[in-house]
């Protein structure tokens, strides 16, 4: 545990690592602390924002083909699942969607494996976080950067294609 | 479609204490409430906000979804089994219905 | 080049860029004809491959139930007369559109079902781009997956070809751009998000993902229209009609791709 990084949210803009190392850490981190307007979010659903960095895997490609269907993987593989020690819950959230929330996975026990997959609208290049609550009371974190194709113009995956709209057409 | 179209993929028998796969898939356009028609009218957010499992009266696995969820959701997770019996998916719509279906697991 | 200045042009306002990428070592260079599949990035790829994540099987699905569905005053489904789909509609998709007779026109296969409703059923006819004539379309695509396209461009065919190749190529809209400036000289380039691909109709009807939902040939025409500021044509337009048939004839030999999906 000598490596547990404790992250602290602190108010900063987005993309500003606000993180409080409480123990050294060798290397610099890959995963940016958390945006502060995100801490709300992160309390709501863990009580707390203190998160340590790791455990939680998120599986996403580097780059996304298509804003629209982004194929993302979220686990924890080294929980045992049981009855004494489990993940509660895994929460998805983004830094530049329209709205930052993505998935929230309640598990239990006869879950099995802490782990789902699902396919996701990504707007834009950006962080995408996934934070674990486990059954001792433990937080965990970790982020993954995703980089969208469809970048000129992000806005229009969330629109339909304004020019062609066949339930107008018909 | 008027009718809501659902794919589940669940397996026929499985071992006693083994962790399965589960997948399913429903038809819906999780419309966001970002988009407009090409009149310019805004679409109404309606998606589906949560997905539910239940095993033999058991919830055992539940999501909440938000905006970002794509059109179709699917979704894949797992489960240990325990007894022969039913697994049952829920999925709740904005529009306050709530779309069932079931599978059938046969514990051996 | 001129059409990549005028582009350029227009970049801010219109939000409309071609971004000259290199072409990606796995993207088909010099190949021809090569299905729109093979454009797409590997995450859509399996929208496509993985049959529980298709949501063109939904439609798929649809048109089977109303393959069996029976309609009209005479009570009488498409099975009727045509049972097993399997075997009736085997490779049937690939030879539309054609040259047809009793219209003395051209006739694609969107035409064809619908006459089926009108003069054999005694049915109302689906609406062009209503979710049945597209589900059930994909549902006689689909029968003909695999079969490489194969349409007649001779005798009465033969000007509307022409017709059609004459719009393939002709400069149009704003940006004053041919299809053929995009789909063949720009094959494998990025359009905004896009990659460019040599625009095939193998997959039709396909699942758009930008779309959400199915959408026949004539839908991607309009949809190219609109890209270059052009005043697109009505669906199942005689415009349409012969450019639907100079790219089938175009990408002759193209395996039938159904159901396909596309970003
Ligand atoms: C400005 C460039 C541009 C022009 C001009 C253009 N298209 Fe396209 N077309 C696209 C893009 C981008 C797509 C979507 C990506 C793809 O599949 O190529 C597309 C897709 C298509 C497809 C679907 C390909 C598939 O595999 O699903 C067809 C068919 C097509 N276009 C036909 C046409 C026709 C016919 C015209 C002329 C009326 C035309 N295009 C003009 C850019 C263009
Ligand atoms: C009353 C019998 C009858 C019914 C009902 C009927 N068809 Fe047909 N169909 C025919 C006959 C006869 C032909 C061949 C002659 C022609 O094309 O008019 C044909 C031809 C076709 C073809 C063209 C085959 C080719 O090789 O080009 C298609 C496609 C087709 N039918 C689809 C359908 C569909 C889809 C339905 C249901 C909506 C349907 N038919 C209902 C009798 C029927």
């Amino acid at each position: 545990m000598s490596r547990r990084r404790v992250l602290k949210a602190m108010a900063g803009g987005v993309g500003t690592v606000a993180t409080l190392s409480v123990v050294p850490v060798r290397s610099v981190s890959a995963v940016p602390g958390i945006p502060y307007w995100m801490t709300d979010l992160v309390v709501a659903r863990l009580g707390s924002t203190e998160l340590a960095e790791g455990r939680v895997i998120l599986d996403l490609p580097s780059r996304a083909d298509t804003g629209l269907s982004v194929p993302l993987t979220v686990s924890v593989p080294d929980s045992p699942m049981t009855d004494e020690d489990h993940v509660r819950s895994l929460h998805v959230m983004t830094t530049r969607n329209p709205q930052p929330l993505v998935t929230d996975y309640y598990f239990t026990p006869a879950s099995g494996r802490a782990q789902v997959s699902q396919r996701i609208r990504i707007a834009r290049t950006q962080y995408i976080y996934c934070f674990a609550l486990m059954s001792d009371g433990s937080r965990w974190m970790t982020a993954r950067h995703v980089s969208v194709s469809l970048g000129a113009c992000a806005d229009e995956i969330f629109l339909p294609d304004a020019r062609d709209a066949a339930r107008d057409q018909r | 479609m008027s009718e809501i179209r659902i794919r589940k993929s669940v397996p026929g028998s499985v071992r006693r204490g083994e962790v399965f796969e589960i997948k399913t898939l429903i038809a819906h356009p999780m419309d966001n409430g970002f988009m407009y028609t090409r009149g310019g009218v805004r679409i109404q957010r309606q998606i589906i906000h949560r997905f539910e499992a239940v095993y033999n009266g058991k919830t055992i696995f539940q999501a909440d979804w938000h905006v970002a969820v794509s059109t179709n959701p699917f979704i894949s997770f797992f489960a240990v089994a325990a007894e022969s019996g039913m697994i049952e998916f829920r999925w709740y719509d904005d529009n306050g219905e709530v779309y069932t279906d079931s599978a059938e697991i046969l514990v051996t | 080049m001129r059409s990549f200045a005028r582009i350029a042009v227009l970049a801010g306002s219109a939000a409309f860029t071609i971004a000259a990428l290199a072409l990606e070592p796995d993207l088909p260079d010099g190949e021809f004809p090569v299905s729109g599949y093979r454009f797409m990035g590997p995450q859509v790829q399996q929208l496509q491959d993985d049959d529980f994540l298709n949501p063109g099987w939904f439609a798929v699905e649809f048109g089977a139930e109303l393959w069996q569905e029976k309609a009209g005053d005479r009570n009488l489904s498409c099975q009727s007369c045509h049972g097993d789909a399997s075997e009736s509609m085997r490779g049937v998709a690939a030879r539309y559109p054609q040259y047809d007779e009793h219209r003395t026109g051209l006739i694609n296969l969107e035409g064809r079902i619908n006459e089926m409703r009108s003069r054999y059923m005694n049915a109302a006819e689906y609406p062009l781009e209503s979710e049945q004539l597209l589900a059930i379309t994909a549902y006689v695509t689909h029968q003909a997956n695999g079969s490489p396209m194969n349409v007649d461009i001779t005798g009465k065919a033969a000007p509307y070809w022409q017709q059609g190749r004459d719009l393939y190529t002709r400069r149009q809209g704003q940006l004053d751009l041919a299809c053929s400036q995009c789909h063949d000289e720009r094959a494998g380039l990025m359009l905004r998000g896009d990659r460019i691909s040599q625009g095939h109709v193998n997959g039709f009807p396909v699942y758009r993902l930008i779309w959400r939902s199915m959408g026949s040939r004539h839908r991607m025409f309009r949809w190219c229209n609109w890209a270059v500021r052009a005043e697109p044509h009505e669906l199942g337009s005689d415009e349409y009609l012969s450019l639907e048939l100079y790219l089938a004839w175009r990408g002759r030999g193209l395996p039938i791709e159904s159901p396909a999906v596309r970003p």
